[in-house]
């Protein structure tokens, strides 16, 4: 095995950094949609109007998200409720190119040149997706090669970044499984052989391997129990305090919510019902569908 | 198109060579390879598809290479075919023959003489000059399949340059054993944009791909590819910067036939006396180097 000698501070800081300004919009996404199916004339028109469901009742076209706006600030946690197939996890998909959305918009404020990034070139994606975003899935096995080392496993995104030096790549996994608690006598154990809820902390050290400006986290916690549900949000919550990293937090739980998001938008049937600061759409729902979501919280 | 006849030492193979177009492959067939192959020169390291024709060899025994060199053929043409470095291994020998009895090419063992080279898993030991052809034959063109099983992913990786899964896997390598381990097709960049595979020959070899003076062309019959790395082209083996390519070493070691120190050695038993013997794996080199007269 390869001695992994203790990190020093030889890694060069992201040419991003310098165009981040706290009071500038990070992410922007206008008229985000999604479509699943060829559409007719009475669905075309998808932002009219409240929907009984995402499909469409005459073509059967499903309409995973119809014409979402929103945005990001640096260092801000947005949160994404909603239930199951309201277009939660489509929408963050998109913004992470695993799907190609319908139509829409999306800038980041730190490659202005870009202009929309839904229509950039694969290229081009692939070094947003490497560089500036990161990706937690709720199913670890998309997330990960479950039988490659966890090392491995961070190293195939500093590859990506091009950097080819064996040593300086295992000490940055190693700083990046210390951070979430992987002990380092186990990095180059594959995720296989690891419970559920460290392979979702493999799966943070992976996304923030190159230090992206904006994490995407799908569901991280379902499917955990409560125990190490709170150790993955308390993990979450000192990544954000500690490096700054904006977030989209996707979950149907309103606790996961309460606990990380500074503003919340709802989701029903592929569109946004609602947004606001947080507490205000906990302690004051307006939408019927949220009032109904926030009475239903055990 | 010229009628071939030669005298065959087995009299029931003389029958009329008319009865095939020259060198095998009819025009049409030798156009549509000759056309991919110029698509592959012009895009070093990529993998041009093709149309492998059936030959008279199975799918799997050179039959990639073997079109190449059929299409290529002229008349003046002298032929060399090696398999693993021998001239006279019984593929090496069939295919020859093939290549020899439908052209009437002729053909030789000697390297310096050849205009086109066919090999299987070597490159010759002599530097090829600017006027001959090296042709590989290739079992598996794509160097990401051993990370990727899809055909499709795997053109969609090459195609947007993102070859992570690739060093990942050397990266595996180091993890668990401590080096490199990759051997024989040991995966190459051509000219700073695709990986490629240089077919298995041992990564000795690898270095007489890079800036070369001759045409390299890869055949694969089975999997249905052509590609080419041209003259004076980037051939770079991936390393790390800290693990670096290595070639195979044989320090201490000499052709039992040559006592060469400088070229790359089978490993084989002597009968006699049951020791683990060395010899030249370029036989036509070592005869040479001994002073024999060539075929």
């Amino acid at each position: 095995m390869i001695q992994v000698t203790e990190h020093a501070a030889e890694r060069a800081v992201p040419a991003w950094t310098a165009r981040i300004r706290a009071d500038e919009k990070l992410l922007e996404v206008r008229g985000l949609t999604k479509r699943y199916g060829p559409g007719c004339s009475s669905c075309h028109q998808p932002e009219t109007g409240e929907w009984h469901s995402s499909r469409c009742p005459r073509c059967g076209t499903i309409w995973a998200c119809r014409s979402l706006d929103f945005h990001l600030y640096p260092g801000e946690i947005l949160g994404v409720v909603g239930e199951s197939g309201s277009g939660k996890s489509t929408m963050v998909k998109c913004l992470y190119f695993d799907e190609e959305a319908t139509s829409g918009e999306m800038t980041l404020s730190v490659c202005p040149g870009d202009g929309n990034l839904l229509q950039a070139s694969s290229q081009r994606k692939r070094y947003v997706r490497n560089h500036l975003m990161g990706m937690v899935y709720q199913n670890p096995y998309l997330g990960l090669r479950m039988n490659f080392s966890s090392s491995g496993n961070v190293a195939e995104k500093l590859f990506a970044a091009s950097q080819f030096h064996v040593g300086r790549v295992r000490r940055r996994a190693a700083e990046l499984l210390e951070r979430v608690e992987i002990p380092l006598a186990r990095m180059d154990e594959p995720p296989a052989r690891f419970s559920g809820g460290m392979q979702q902390r493999v799966q943070i050290s992976r996304a923030l391997a190159n230090d992206p400006p904006i994490l995407l986290l799908d569901e991280v916690t379902t499917g955990l129990d409560l125990s190490v549900q709170a150790r993955v949000l308390d993990l979450i919550r000192s990544i954000r305090r500690e490096l700054g990293v904006a977030m989209i937090v996707v979950s149907h739980d309103l606790g996961v919510i309460r606990m990380l998001a500074d503003r919340t938008m709802v989701m029903r049937h592929g569109a946004i019902v609602e947004h606001g600061l947080t507490d205000q759409i906990l302690e004051d729902p307006q939408h019927p569908y949220t009032q109904l979501l926030v009475h239903s919280l055990l | 198109m010229e009628a071939a006849r030669i005298e065959h030492p087995r009299p029931w193979m003389n029958r009329p060579a008319a009865a095939y177009n020259f060198a095998f492959l009819d025009e049409g067939s030798k156009r549509e390879i000759r056309r991919k192959t110029l698509k592959a020169v012009a895009i070093p390291g990529y993998q041009v598809p093709f149309a492998s024709r059936e030959l008279p060899i199975a799918r799997g025994w050179g039959t990639g290479g073997l079109q190449l060199t059929l299409s290529l053929l002229g008349p003046n043409d002298v032929v060399k075919v090696i398999d693993q470095g021998h001239d006279d291994s019984v593929n090496a020998v069939s295919i020859r023959r093939l290549i020899a009895e439908t052209s009437g090419a002729a053909t030789t063992e000697d390297t310096a003489k050849a205009t086109l080279i066919q090999s299987r898993h070597r490159i010759p030991e002599e530097r090829l000059r600017a006027d001959q052809i090296l042709v590989l034959q290739v079992p598996q063109p794509e160097p990401l399949r051993r990370v990727e099983r899809s055909e499709r992913l795997t053109r969609r990786k090459h195609a947007e340059m993102d070859y992570s899964a690739m060093w990942l896997a050397l990266y595996e390598g180091i993890v668990r054993w401590g080096d490199i381990t990759l051997g024989a097709d040991y995966p190459v960049m051509v000219h700073g944009r695709y990986i490629m595979a240089p077919t298995p020959i041992p990564r000795w070899d690898n270095e007489k791909l890079h800036q070369a003076e001759h045409l390299t062309l890869f055949g694969a019959g089975r999997e249905k590819k052509i590609y080419a790395v041209p003259p004076y082209t980037d051939v770079i083996p991936l390393q790390f910067e800290d693990y670096r390519f290595r070639k195979e070493s044989f320090d201490g070691k000499a052709c039992r036939h040559c006592g060469s120190t400088d070229t790359f050695l089978d490993e084989t038993t002597d009968e006699a006396t049951g020791l683990t013997v060395y010899q030249c794996s370029d036989t036509a080199f070592c005869r040479k180097r001994r002073g024999e007269e060539l075929p």
